[in-house]
């Protein structure tokens, strides 16, 4: 009898289970609405009662016909692009002075890097605002150089948006490279020296060459990042009304009253459909990055080269690299956070600096609220996004039937520019009658949705690395699939899913964008705290509660990264 | 050719082996192997010759220049010394067609052809290596075989003074490696270029070198001619690594007049032929290659005959070519490898070995 039944068990094994269908059910709810709110939305009039109205093409005629339509597509392509090229000229170079050349000071790189990770991106582009501004010291320097009183630079523009996104992405561009560099064979370089090839050449010929998926690749990620980065254009761009789209998006919510969400979305769809079509492109890409591996021989060994006399100046780039992508911002937040009035740094001012603004900031109950609410939003988000994707990254990875309807699920946010999906949020909340808009608990379900796809990224990744032996082997010990996941592959993906908690978690404390329009007065949280601060000049509170949070992050930050490298684990 | 002289590299951790006082010379056009086990030195050395490493101490010349001297402070970077290399993982440039990773070295070179004429080296030098149809192939798309006759033509398009090849069949299988084996000789002694070889497969070394140069824990134990190299190996070490062989340890040595010497070994006295002086051979073993050792019936009689001993056939196995039985003799087991005859022989057999046949050698302490 038993013989005879087990043929149909095994057949019920491989049906869709419960738990596999309420995983997809809980992924659609939170997936779908957004697509379906934002695309009706720019579809129909706005009733003056805020109900949805008549069916119109209005919204999309409106935008393409505007004036500034063309300008502003311009702008972010070229934006986009600048700020693509910048960290990965920035990225690279780090990459191939730490992992292939002998120069001093090699870990400085990494340190430097990982606090950067820290930095919130607001505080960070206030740092550059405050150095590159009209009054700042760059700008009183080159006066006193070059003489006259009109500011060099003007960092309210389309360079300056660039100048400020790429410096941003340089580091993780660094961190993504370096392990390109790290596992090429030197014997492909050696090969080029013995064939009369000098430092120069082989760099050229050789070790970009061979590196040029993979730079190919993270220069589309990094363009894709910045076509819907929202806050550097808003901070650097609209002040110098240089608009990109997202940025477009943001004056049509907040400079009409009542928000024009109807244009708004319909900006957003056109932004889902270039997003759609760039992360197309970038898979085709990125699945090319691994063609160029190729035998290696037993006698494989990453060696370095030897700089020679040029160690000097790889020196001299190494201590200058961190000190102007990071140390120089850090110092001028710190700077300002000790001043009770802004003023850019002078020898006369060094009496008036104190602890001011950090008693302040860490007396006043609405900003350790904002901690608080972000420690709070940044944990619970982490929390059920890796949960969430350690079952799912399995069904992915072990191509468990529903695995691909999973998959497909959870990397749709991935299209959404954080803007883009804090609109539609927006729109489900205000037209759903719910009553959650603007509670905590709404944010970190909007987060986990966002995250989704870098969850299950982790999580597929580190099954992936899980011999499926091993899960067999215990189905041959009379174990079912469910009870296998959760004896033999659960504990062995513990390290991936802790890295997938940390980057989670590092990713939903330092989004501004998202949160700007969800966040309400009960659910502050400290990205849109810093930005609100800045907007009302408040520079002294802004610095002071950067620091205070910089400080906590670099802790994350740091965590974060030494798992992920004991792992082997991406750190993308 | 080459000259390398009192080469010394130590390294502080063990994983990389150093090398100590290597010396040696390479004539024009001949092909010279380092030969030895892993981690004994070999490939340093060869990476010292091509500038990849700097040892601590040495100088080597290259024709009559001097391109690494310590003493002088002299060092001719690898990419000014006009040399051609195939690595062991042919580091092959994956991003580029045949015809640019060829190219490369006479694009690099100091005195660049012209496009026309780089064109016509470099399908030359396909044509030498039956590349011809695979110019524009993306090399990363060649079998392995390809991969290294691409990596043999990007080393030999230049005319270099000196080829250096770094284990360069290892990562064959058996079947092509064995073809490599010929095409690589074929080729050299075509193209007449001076070679470093480097490999712990003595096969190989016997059957590719005209001289060889055996190497352990980072120096040079023996240099010679395959023949010299099997026949007369200088120790123990050099005798069980080039080639199969019984070795007995003499308990106590005796240098007859007429040049040979008899040895006491645990299976009694053997006779044995000393190569070269062999006085001071304080500590010696006798050595017979498998194929010398002579099988006989037991039938004669059991009267102590000099060099021949009584033993049991223990194990027999068929190789095709040869069949090689261990023999028991006392706690003594003996290789011994005859070309044809039955398997099924007698079981009590005599081994005689042929005193001009056996060597007495310097054993390792």
């Amino acid at each position: 009898m038993t013989l005879t039944l087990a043929p149909i068990r095994a057949s019920l094994a491989n049906r869709l289970s419960p738990a596999i269908l309420l995983l997809m059910a809980l992924l659609a709810i939170g997936v779908v609405p957004p697509f379906l709110f934002l695309i009706y939305s720019s579809l129909h009039e706005l009733d003056p009662d805020g109900a949805f109205g008549a069916f119109t093409f209005a919204h999309f005629i409106a935008i393409v016909s505007s004036r500034s339509f063309g300008p502003t597509l311009f702008n972010s392509v070229i934006y986009s692009f600048g700020s693509a090229l910048l960290a990965l000229v920035i990225g690279a170079s780090q990459a191939w002075l730490a992992e292939r050349t002998d120069a001093s000071l090699r870990q400085l790189l990494y340190v430097a890097s990982i606090v950067s990770l820290g930095i919130p991106y607001v505080l960070y582009i206030v740092a550059w605002l405050l150095l590159l501004g009209k009054a700042g010291p760059v700008n009183i320097l080159l006066q006193q150089v070059f003489g006259g009183t009109a500011p060099y630079i003007n960092v309210y523009s389309l360079g300056g948006m660039i100048l400020v996104e790429g410096l941003l992405w340089s580091p993780l561009a660094f961190l993504l490279l370096a392990p390109v560099f790290r596992n090429s064979d030197a014997s492909f370089e050696e090969a080029a020296s013995i064939c009369g090839a000098g430092l120069i050449s082989t760099i050229r010929h050789i070790t970009l060459g061979m590196a040029k998926p993979a730079l190919l690749a993270l220069g589309l990620l990094v363009f894709i990042k910045a076509s819907e980065a929202f806050e550097v254009p808003a901070l650097v761009g609209l002040p110098g009304s240089t608009r990109v789209l997202t940025s477009a998006i943001y004056q049509q919510l907040t400079l009409e009253i009542p928000p024009n969400t109807g244009t708004a979305s319909a900006f957003g769809v056109l932004l889902l459909v270039v997003m759609a079509v760039l992360l197309q492109i970038y898979g085709r890409i990125a699945a090319q990055t691994h063609r160029y591996q190729t035998v290696t021989g037993k006698g494989y060994r990453p060696r370095v080269v030897r700089l020679g006399r040029w160690r000097y100046a790889a020196g001299v780039l190494i201590v200058a690299i961190p000190l102007v992508v990071v140390l120089i911002p850090l110092a001028t937040i710190l700077w300002a956070a000790l001043l009770p009035f802004y003023q850019p740094f002078s020898i006369k001012a060094l009496p008036l600096l104190g602890f001011a603004n950090f008693v302040h900031v860490l007396n006043s109950p609405s900003f350790r609220d904002a901690i608080a609410n972000t420690l709070v939003l940044g944990a619970s988000a982490a929390t059920i996004v890796t949960a969430l994707s350690a079952v799912a990254g399995w069904c992915v990875a072990r191509r468990l039937p529903g695995g691909g309807l999973i998959d497909t699920l959870a990397a749709l946010p991935l299209v959404f520019p954080a803007i883009v999906l804090g609109l539609a949020f927006l729109e489900i909340f205000v037209h759903g009658g719910t009553h959650v808009y603007g509670t905590l608990a709404s944010l970190v379900a909007v987060s986990v949705v966002a995250y989704m796809p870098y969850g299950l990224r982790y999580a597929q990744l580190g099954v992936i690395q899980i011999h499926p032996e091993l899960e067999e082997a215990a189905a041959i010990s009379g174990a079912r699939r469910a009870r296998a996941f959760v004896r033999v592959v659960l504990p062995l993906l513990v390290p991936a899913l802790i890295s997938s908690w940390l980057f989670v978690f590092l990713l939903a404390v330092r989004a501004v964008s998202l949160m700007l329009l969800l966040a309400g007065p009960d659910s502050q949280v400290v990205s849109v705290a810093l930005f609100d601060l800045w907007n009302n000049g408040q520079i002294g509170e802004v610095a002071a509660l950067g620091v205070v949070w910089t400080a906590i992050m670099t802790l994350f930050s740091t965590a974060f990264l030494v798992f992920a490298r004991r792992f082997q684990l991406p750190v993308g | 050719m080459l000259r390398v002289e009192q080469l010394t590299k130590l390294y502080a951790q063990g994983e990389i082996a150093g090398i100590k006082n290597i010396s040696f010379s390479v004539e024009k056009s001949e092909f010279f192997t380092l030969l030895g086990p892993s981690g004994c030195g070999k490939t340093t050395t060869l990476r010292a010759i091509a500038g990849l490493e700097t040892p601590s101490a040495g100088r080597v010349t290259l024709g009559d220049r001097l391109i690494f001297d310590v003493a002088e402070g002299i060092f001719v970077p690898p990419n000014q010394r006009r040399l051609g290399m195939v690595f062991q993982s042919y580091a092959v440039w994956p991003h580029m067609s045949v015809y640019e990773n060829v190219v490369f070295p006479l694009r690099m070179a100091e005195q660049r052809g012209s496009a026309s004429e780089m064109r016509k080296r470099v399908t030359r030098t396909l044509e030498t290596m039956g590349l011809v149809g695979f110019a524009d192939r993306s090399a990363a798309q060649l079998s392995g075989g390809q991969q290294q006759r691409l990596a043999l033509a990007r080393a030999l398009v230049a005319e270099p003074r000196l080829l250096l090849l770094d284990e360069p069949l290892s990562n064959l299988d058996a079947l092509l490696r064995e073809h490599m084996r010929g095409e690589l000789r074929r080729l050299q002694k075509e193209v007449g270029v001076t070679t470093v070889y480097v490999t712990h497969d003595q096969a190989e070394a016997l059957a590719l070198s005209d001289r060889i140069a055996v190497m352990n824990n980072g120096a040079i134990v023996q240099i010679g001619s395959p023949h010299e190299i099997y026949d007369r190996p200088v120790n123990a070490f050099v005798a069980t690594f080039v080639g199969r062989s019984n070795l007995f340890r003499g308990e106590s040595v005796e240098c007859d007049k007429d040049g040979s010497v008899r040895i006491e070994t645990v299976l009694g006295p053997v006779m044995c032929r000393a190569p070269g002086s062999s006085s001071g051979m304080a500590l010696a073993a006798a050595l017979i290659r498998p194929e010398h050792v002579v099988l006989t019936d037991a039938a004669g009689s059991d009267e102590p005959i000099l060099n021949r001993f009584r033993g049991r056939v223990v194990h027999v196995a068929f190789l095709g070519e040869a069949i090689e039985r261990v023999v028991r003799v006392g706690e003594v087991e003996i290789l011994v490898r005859s070309i044809a005859g039955a398997m099924d022989g007698p079981q009590d057999v005599d081994v005689f070995f042929p005193p001009e046949r056996t060597l007495a050698i310097a054993a390792d302490t």
